[in-house]
């Protein structure tokens, strides 16, 4: 589910577009998803946007449907500048996020125990805290070992 | 009598979030999870977009609507709980508490 390249600390982007595409594009590269997976991150992101407010942090929970998944796998990314997203809760209210965790979910249905890691993770606000800090991969593989989901193969392979 | 086979049915919840799938997996499985083991509750749901949500609550037969992203305008006829706060983390007890009160009034 977590995977040490998959972890992108400090990441330069000015885009949501850019930080997906460049995210996504290294998951296509080894399989995780298909090709047209970018694309439908960033298709849906603008019908229903993934941006949530934690206390006082802000993340994105960007994802696509199931068909244009093949593994299951979370890649997260921390920004160097905070880039400009939209409310799940009320699209029409722009935040300024820096932690993106971008979902490759394959079935929903099936991997509970993955999602429901995956969302003791984003309400973690002191986790959160930690992995805007960090700047090595190995550091931020080290907090999210913390969660257990990187032991997570529920689905997978 | 009546509340016997209250107690005794299994609740069907439409979960309704903005692919239709991730997040209103997640807020499913927490409300499903939590109404089992704290309060022997059971229940089913089934997950949609905002898009499918008023044909499935007019055509279906639900109890009621937990939704993570705004739903269009129209005539649901069951209630329906936000579950922004089991996502985030806060709010939840409160979601709990809105779930509960709705589950008794049904």
């Amino acid at each position: 589910m977590i995977q040490e390249k998959f972890l992108f600390p400090k990441l330069k982007a000015d885009t949501f577009d850019e930080v997906v595409t460049y995210m996504g594009n290294e998951m296509n590269s080894k399989g995780y998803v298909n090709g047209l997976y970018v694309n439908a991150v960033i298709e849906r992101e603008k019908k229903s946007p993934t941006g949530l407010q934690i206390g006082e942090h802000v993340i994105a929970i960007p994802h696509a449907e199931k068909d244009y998944v093949n593994k299951p796998l979370l890649s997260v990314a921390t920004l160097k500048r905070p880039i400009k997203i939209y409310s799940m809760i009320q699209p029409e209210e722009e935040l300024q996020t820096q932690l993106i965790f971008l979902m490759a979910v394959k079935e929903p249905d099936k991997q509970v125990q993955m999602l429901s890691k995956l969302m003791a993770v984003f309400q973690d606000e002191e986790l959160l805290k930690e992995l805007e800090e960090v700047i090595s991969k190995e550091e931020m593989l080290n907090i999210l070992k913390k969660t257990n989901l990187a032991t997570v193969n529920e689905g997978g392979n | 009598m009546k509340e016997e086979i209250k107690l005794k049915k299994t609740l069907n919840v439409l979960s309704v979030c903005g692919s239709g799938t991730v997040t209103s997996s997640m807020v499913a499985d927490k409300l499903k999870e939590t109404l089992a083991e704290e309060h022997n509750i059971s229940v089913t749901t089934t997950e949609s977009r905002p898009t499918e949500a008023l044909n499935l609550a007019q055509n279906g037969n639900f109890d009621f609507i937990i939704n993570t992203s705004p739903l269009p305008k129209g005539e649901y006829g069951i209630p329906i709980i936000n579950a922004a706060g089991l996502l985030t983390g806060f709010g939840e007890e409160e979601f709990f508490e809105e779930v509960l009160q709705t589950i008794n009034d049904l």
